[in-house]
């Protein structure tokens, strides 16, 4: 067997193994959707029958009266923005969810008063086990009457200069604010209560921000209330209930953007003039190799 | 081998770029099932600090708001208890405290009225609720105790936090009970106050006999109350001016010069009728009496269900009377009471004392109203029906009446008999159900009258009939007619807006509802499809519905059909063809047979290119297999020269026999014959081939390659 044949052989079986893997191999990456791992938010998807969103390009294309769900993990484009900020005013809604991202330049260019501040939020008595994984045990009525007596947080941090807006959830009295990581409360450190979510309508649209994302992750999402917290905020001003995910600013590992690309070359292939175009490919392989041969002994 | 290592290289490549970004994710969160237990108990010696705040700033709701979410801290198991404990009770005294305050209010209130039992009673109540409340301060004593032990308080640094705030939670115990003893002592304070007393009065445990030293007991006194401290003794009887007969017996001996008595008054009220009008003027008349006596020139205050109507004073003979107009409550009953409460030198000698309750019977007409509503739509008129019962009472002539879509005034009026009203729902109402009420106000003897009731308001539905074409070419245009129309009529004026794919039209309907439309189609990538189209009908008026709905179309995209069919002719048969052809021409060369049996000699049909060539043949594999390959590639050769193909049942040998028959073979077939019987020698026999028979099969081979080069067949 000559060594090319051999080189395409493996070329093939690579190709193909690497594309099953792909396929199959679950992504593990912080809030991807395709994530079954406790970091992931596949089963948020699930439970809320949400789609995720490649590229704020999309946002043009879905009902006004969607909900969108934000983690700024990267940093977002003026044109992004500008995008975020008309779905809002078209009366879309908008959830805001960060904590050490880039929540705070979207809350700037949408003129927002509310900062998500520095440090990270510890709390020794309302917790999970540890400070922090803080209980959120503080609500507004409207969350009360939804049935939610309390949430868990995971390495959340706080708003602050709230304005306006409608506090949905504080932390507890003894929580604080974590600037120099020791996990104490000094001197100089802000003491709770803070608040945790907060509402503002905007134009048609209504804008939510939440100070910590972690709540969407499969390991969370059953802890408390959370679930009915979530589904309170995605029903706030939403008539239709599309739920969509931002991905396009998450932080993406190799296999995220190989499966990413494997569902658009499969969209791709769907179309029948792709389908034509491979079957032109075949017959002509086909043919080259087929009519070689003719008329001679060799 | 080397395929397989290579494989395991690159898969494991693959593996060791893709995971590494499973260990990316620290920064955000936590992973829960991995996060250690840690507990602060100077976090819940501070909440339960905090709580005892709010507890001594008497506001039990922030109490309340502040430890009900206890069950929600995450504190060592063994102290669980300890703080729901904790929490129960701090919120039990939160809500005692306030309480507490209002009945002292209320206390001095009755005080100051000289309504001396009263006041007693509700000392009592404020005694009890302090004897719970210091019940409970036990309790919270108790678990902030119980806690600090499973802490470990006093094992832990004197000067640090957790102990300095242990502390802190005791003092403020400490302080609340201090509080609520000072409450108590307050109480009994004030009984002292309200005394009035002259020399000292000696009280026997379990005797109803009360002794008095430098006092003197008078007969009217009996009726009265004594007052000692913080108990209340009626006066049943006189024995002498140094002893009475009191009830109930004393709890407690004592003698004390602080004591209060107060002499008994009386009242009675009557009212003249009983019965009568809302509006009407009744007569009443009171008497004060102390023992029997009349008491002139008392204030008598006369109440109608616990409202000060009027205020007459006695006369010499105790009593006072007057006239006093019904309020127009249209109520069946109302309950009349006259209260005299003692004033300037009254305070501190009679008690105050309220009349037996005298009901009045009052009379008013009635009116049954009930309506009922059509379904409206937005901007159209409604009407709404009201029915009047005035059962057998006279009706009330121009009668008001007031009609509201929701709290929105729509329509005032008067009517003595049953009416409908028509009006105008706004354009921008939203639809679904909305409440009418007709009210009436009341006038004089009639009492008013209201009634509510639900009026559905709905837009109209269109109806749409389309008509499309049973199927539609794309690219092309789809000619679309139709009509619209509702329960009320055609529909005119409406705007009709189709959209196929990009392509989007709109028209208007004329004025029977019918429309006419013809729209460019949007090419796709299909070939035969279910074409949706979107129809949107927005109308004109406000009462019609807008409709959208999609229909489908049968589409059929001539051009991909045709694109497709000339792209598989083109590739499935045109091209192999021209492919064929081409190799079948001059100039072409064959390739090395593989292995190790060098042919330098191609062969191929070219006789000019490679007939001074030699054969050379380096026999290293066995001869027959060297043969077996020489027969494999003139059979393929025959195959596709003659056209035929060996059946499955046919032998090698029948197979050769049937090349005979092909004329166009000539010589060819008498070669491919001998190398058959050649080749089946030594595959049905034992006998080992040779040197020789190999090259007797390369020279066979050689000698087709050659008739066919020099195209004698």
């Amino acid at each position: 067997m000559k060594l090319s044949r051999i080189f395409s052989i493996v070329i093939v079986l690579v190709v193909v193994i690497s594309v099953i893997v792909i396929w199959f191999q679950s992504s593990v990456q912080d809030f991807m959707d395709t994530n079954t791992t406790w970091n992931g938010i596949k089963d948020f998807m699930v439970t809320f029958n949400a789609s995720s969103m490649d590229s704020m390009a999309a946002l043009e294309t879905v009902p006004s009266k969607s909900t969108l769900i934000v983690i700024p993990s990267l940093k977002f484009s003026d044109g992004d923005t500008l995008r975020l900020e008309q779905f809002v005013q078209g009366g879309g809604t908008l959830i805001l969810m960060d904590d050490f991202g880039y929540g705070n330049a979207i809350l700037e260019k949408l003129n927002i008063s509310a900062r998500f501040a520095p440090g990270i939020l510890l709390d020794p008595l309302f917790c999970y086990k540890n400070p922090e994984m803080p209980k959120i045990v503080t609500f507004s009525p409207a969350i009360t009457a939804a049935s939610v007596e309390a949430i868990t947080l995971n390495r959340a941090t706080s708003l602050e200069n709230i304005g306006n807006g409608e506090v949905l959830a504080s932390s507890s009295d003894t929580s604080f604010m974590d600037l120099n990581g020791n996990g104490s409360p000094d001197q100089n450190e802000p003491k709770g209560p803070f608040a945790m979510a907060v509402k503002y309508p905007m134009s048609a649209g209504i804008v939510e921000v939440v100070a910590d994302p972690s709540v969407l992750i499969n390991t969370m999402l059953p802890m408390d209330e959370n679930t009915q917290f979530m589904g309170y905020l995605l029903g706030a001003g939403a008539e239709e209930n599309d739920v969509y995910i931002d991905k396009s600013h998450l932080p993406s590992s190799p296999l995220d953007i190989a499966k990413t690309k494997l569902i658009a070359a499969r969209r791709i292939v769907s179309n029948p003039f792709a389908l034509v175009g491979a079957l032109a490919l075949v017959f002509i392989f086909v043919s080259l190799n087929a009519t070689g041969e003719d008329y001679k002994i060799d | 081998m080397k395929i397989n290592t290579t494989l395991i290289a690159l898969v494991l490549t693959i593996w060791f770029v893709l995971l590494p970004s499973a260990v990316s994710a620290v920064e955000e969160h936590v992973d829960p099932s991995d996060v250690a237990e840690l507990y602060s108990g100077v976090s819940l010696l501070h909440y339960y600090s905090a709580s005892l705040d709010l507890v001594i700033q008497k506001n039990p709701d922030a109490t309340l708001d502040f430890l009900s979410v206890m069950p929600f801290a995450h504190v060592q198991p063994a102290i669980t208890p300890h703080s729901q404990e904790f929490a129960h009770s701090a919120i039990s005294i939160a809500q005692v405290l306030p309480e507490l305050d209002k009945l002292l209010v209320k206390r001095d209130g009755f005080i100051a009225d000289a309504r001396m039992t009263e006041a007693a009673e509700t000392s009592f109540q404020i005694s009890a609720d302090i004897k719970t409340a210091l019940e409970h301060v036990d309790s919270l004593q108790a678990a902030a105790v119980l806690t600090g032990n499973v802490l470990n308080v006093n094992a832990a640094p004197v000067e640090g936090d957790l102990v300095i705030t242990y502390y802190d939670v005791l003092r403020k115990i400490a302080s609340i009970r201090a509080m609520l003893i000072l409450v108590q002592n307050m109480v009994l304070d004030q009984n002292s106050n309200i005394a009035d007393s002259v020399g000292t009065v000696t009280l026997t445990v379990g005797s109803g006999i009360v002794t008095g030293t430098g006092t003197m007991f008078t007969a009217a006194m009996v009726g009265g109350g004594l007052y000692v401290g913080s108990a209340t003794y009626s006066i049943t009887g006189f024995t002498d001016a140094t002893h009475l007969t009191i009830n109930p017996v004393a709890a407690t001996a004592a003698t004390s010069s602080v004591f209060t008595i107060l002499l008994p008054t009386s009242l009675t009220l009557s009212i003249t009728p009983e019965s009568a009008f809302v509006g009407d003027t009744i007569r009443f008349e009171a008497m004060l009496t102390h023992n029997g006596i009349p008491l002139p020139g008392k204030k008598v205050t006369l109440f109608l269900d616990g409202t000060l109507f009027v205020t007459a004073v006695t006369g010499a003979d105790g009593q006072c009377s007057g006239e006093l107009t019904l309020p127009y409550w249209y109520i069946s009953q109302v309950e009349a009471r006259a209260l005299y409460t003692p004033q300037g030198g009254d305070v501190g000698v009679f008690l105050a004392s309220l009349s037996p309750a005298t009901t009045i019977n009052l009379s008013f007409y009635n009116l049954s109203l009930t309506g009922s509503a059509e379904e409206g739509h937005p901007g159209l008129s409604t009407t709404i029906k009201a029915t009047l019962d005035y059962g057998t009472s006279p009706p009330l002539k121009n009668r008001r009446f007031s009609l509201y879509l929701d709290n929105s005034l729509i329509r005032e009026m008067t009517s003595e008999t049953d009416f409908s009203e028509m009006f105008v729902i706004a354009a921008d109402t939203t639809i679904g159900p909305h409440l009418i009420t007709i009210s009436s106000p009341s006038d004089q003897r009639y009492a008013p009258a209201m009634t509510s009731f639900s009026i559905n308001i709905n837009k109209v539905p269109i109806t749409l009939e389309l008509d499309k074409p049973a199927v539609v070419f794309i690219p092309g245009s789809i000619k679309l007619s139709g009509n619209a129309s509702t329960e009320l009529g055609p529909l005119n004026g409406a705007k009709i807006t189709i959209t196929s794919g990009s392509a989007k039209t709109t028209v208007t309907t004329a004025s029977d509802g019918s429309f006419k439309v013809t729209m460019k189609t949007t090419p796709g990538f299909y070939l035969i499809a279910s074409q949706p189209i979107s129809i949107q009908v927005t109308p004109s008026e406000p009462w019609n519905a807008p409709l959208s709905e999609i229909q489908n179309l049968f589409a059929v995209y001539y051009l991909n059909c045709i694109l497709i069919a000339v792209t598989i002719a083109f590739f499935g048969v045109y091209l192999p063809r021209r492919l064929g052809a081409r190799d079948r021409s001059p100039g072409r060369t064959a390739e090395q047979i593989p292995g190790d049996i060098r042919v330098a000699l191609p062969l191929t049909e070219s006789v000019t290119s490679h007939d001074e060539q030699p054969l050379q043949i380096t026999p290293r594999k066995p001869a027959q297999e060297q043969i077996l390959y020489w027969y494999a590639k003139v059979l393929k050769f025959i195959q596709k020269l003659a056209g035929l193909a060996p059946r499955p049942e046919q032998t090698m040998r029948e197979f050769a026999e049937q090349t005979r028959t092909v004329s166009l073979l000539g010589p060819v077939s008498r070669y491919f014959n001998e190398m058959t019987l050649l080749t089946e020698r030594f595959i049905y026999s034992p006998n080992k081939p040779t040197e020789s028979d190999v090259e007797k099969s390369r020279e066979l081979a050689q000698s087709i390659n050659t008739e066919v080069e020099n195209e004698t067949i």
